[in-house]
């Protein structure tokens, strides 16, 4: 028979990713998103952490690591088993959290880049989509959080876009212009061999995009779901 | 209307999202195992090549080469979205078959060490559970773009008494509980010895149906070939997301 414990701080149970967000105006964010529960295949819980900021990260402030640390090791109290963030940018910061905590930690699809790049072989291009504002910052980022690859990485800006009127999220529109933007991308990068998708907001048109550009596309949703199926493995009930 | 082409090498049937290269070992694949078809949630297509010898594969052989590189391209022209294999150590082909075609390759769990390396604190260590554990040498690493800053424990399978018995050596018949028994044994004496790991990885493609296991008894994530194969079917065959708002 099993016997189950309570974990000590918190009632609640099987919330297994906790997720670190951005202390940033709330966006609408339809169901793909980060910021969207029912993407995940598990239960996750989300916490806003005090001064985490996009801009901060990419211009390389990281005073906001102190209460991530804290909001990551709460989260881990309270009995999360793996912790991912909303923000790819937060892959700065990856390295600091990771050792703060003992549980796993994947703040940033870019984490992937090492074993996407052996995948595909050092000599295709791997392409990394994020926001206009972020993307000029990309190679430095990637570089100042130690992430090695061979391969050549181009990156590519694209947004998503708002009702004119509103403050409103246009579906269709951001979808038409994130499309838009990886078929240029493979227009000028014919060798592309993966994307990844940085911004947590992207993964809703990631259909949409590999659609259009025919390669693997990477995000904090494939990451999460990499994340959950090693802290909950499942028994596989097939036959011989 | 949608307009499907005619691919250039008609294959078969379509549909296939996974290629699963299946060398000659004779064992039972248990569900489970990467050479089980009703392990995945998605179509896979395992075929068998009889040319290459993984007893070899295992030490990186050269003889082994040209082998591997003819299954990939076959694979490849089968029409799937990447390609898989039943050994790690086909990390020691991985370089060189990804020259040959445009799909991705994931031959080898031992692919994901660089991602799990970041994901776990600098002063973990990662405990890589293979059968050929003195094979686990730093060239062999180097192949997966791990910096090495990480520790990496190689835990052999060989006093594992039914796994290597049945399973190392060719056998028609294993008792899956027992191997489970021994394998949960191995890693949660690992897990008291070295209080620092921070992860395993399951190099060997027959170690997936006994994961979920080792997770539970050790409270340690496990990496295995079907978290990566997953990983990739699922960014080669993206979805619509069917949530709520």
């Amino acid at each position: 028979m099993p016997i189950y414990r309570t974990n000590g701080s918190s009632e609640i149970c099987g919330q297994a990713i906790g997720i670190l967000c951005l202390d940033e105006e709330p966006q609408p964010s339809p169901p793909g998103a980060v910021n969207n529960a029912s993407s995940f295949a598990c239960p996750v819980v989300y916490r806003v952490v005090p001064g985490f900021t996009t801009t901060k990260l990419v211009d390389g402030n990281n005073d906001c690591v102190d209460n991530m640390i804290e909001t990551a090791r709460e989260l881990q109290r309270e009995g999360v088993q793996g912790i991912i963030s909303n923000c790819g940018c937060a892959i700065a910061l990856q390295s600091m959290i990771a050792s703060a905590v003992s549980i796993p930690v994947a703040l940033s699809p870019l984490l992937l880049l090492p074993m996407i790049a052996r995948s595909i072989g050092a000599q295709k291009t791997i392409a990394v989509m994020s926001a206009p504002s972020t993307h000029k910052h990309m190679v430095n980022m990637i570089a100042r959080a130690g992430i090695e690859v061979a391969n050549p990485v181009t990156t590519c800006g694209a947004d998503i876009v708002k009702q004119s009127e509103t403050a409103d999220l246009d579906f269709s529109a951001t979808e038409a212009s994130l499309v838009h933007s990886a078929r240029q991308l493979m227009a000028d990068n014919p060798h592309t061999g993966a994307m990844v998708l940085e911004d947590g907001r992207f993964p809703p048109y990631a259909k949409a995009i590999q659609d259009t550009s025919g390669v693997p596309v990477f995000d904090a949703i494939t990451l999460a779901d990499f994340l959950f199926a090693a802290i909950h493995p499942r028994a596989r009930q097939g036959h011989m | 209307m949608k307009v499907f082409k005619q691919k250039i090498h008609r294959p078969t049937a379509y549909g296939y999202c996974v290629g699963v290269m299946d060398f000659p070992w004779k064992v039972p694949y248990i569900p489970g195992d990467v050479t089980n078809a009703s392990t995945y949630d998605y179509p896979v297509l395992i075929k068998t090549y009889t040319g290459v010898d993984l007893t070899r594969v295992v030490t990186g052989d050269r003889s082994e080469k040209d082998g591997v590189l003819e299954a990939v391209k076959d694979m490849n022209r089968q029409g799937v979205k990447g390609i898989t294999g039943d050994c790690g150590f086909l990390l020691n082909y991985l370089d060189e078959a990804t020259r040959e075609v445009d799909i991705p390759l994931f031959m080898s769990s031992l692919q994901q060490l660089p991602v799990i390396a970041s994901m776990i604190g600098q002063d973990k260590a990662i405990a890589v559970v293979t059968p050929g554990p003195e094979q686990m040498t730093q060239t062999l690493l180097d192949k997966t773009g791990f910096d090495g800053v990480r520790e990496v424990i190689a835990l052999g399978l060989l006093e594992c008494e039914e796994f290597a018995s049945k399973l190392c050596q060719e056998s028609d018949c294993v008792d899956s509980d027992k191997v489970e028994a021994e394998i949960v044994a191995l890693t949660s004496q690992a897990a008291a010895d070295h209080p620092n790991i921070g992860a395993f990885l399951f190099e060997c493609s027959m170690l997936p149906p006994y994961s979920k296991a080792v997770q539970e008894a050790t409270g340690l994530p496990v990496f295995d070939f079907l978290t990566m194969i997953d990983l990739f079917q699922k960014a080669t065959h993206r979805r619509r997301f069917e949530g709520y708002y």
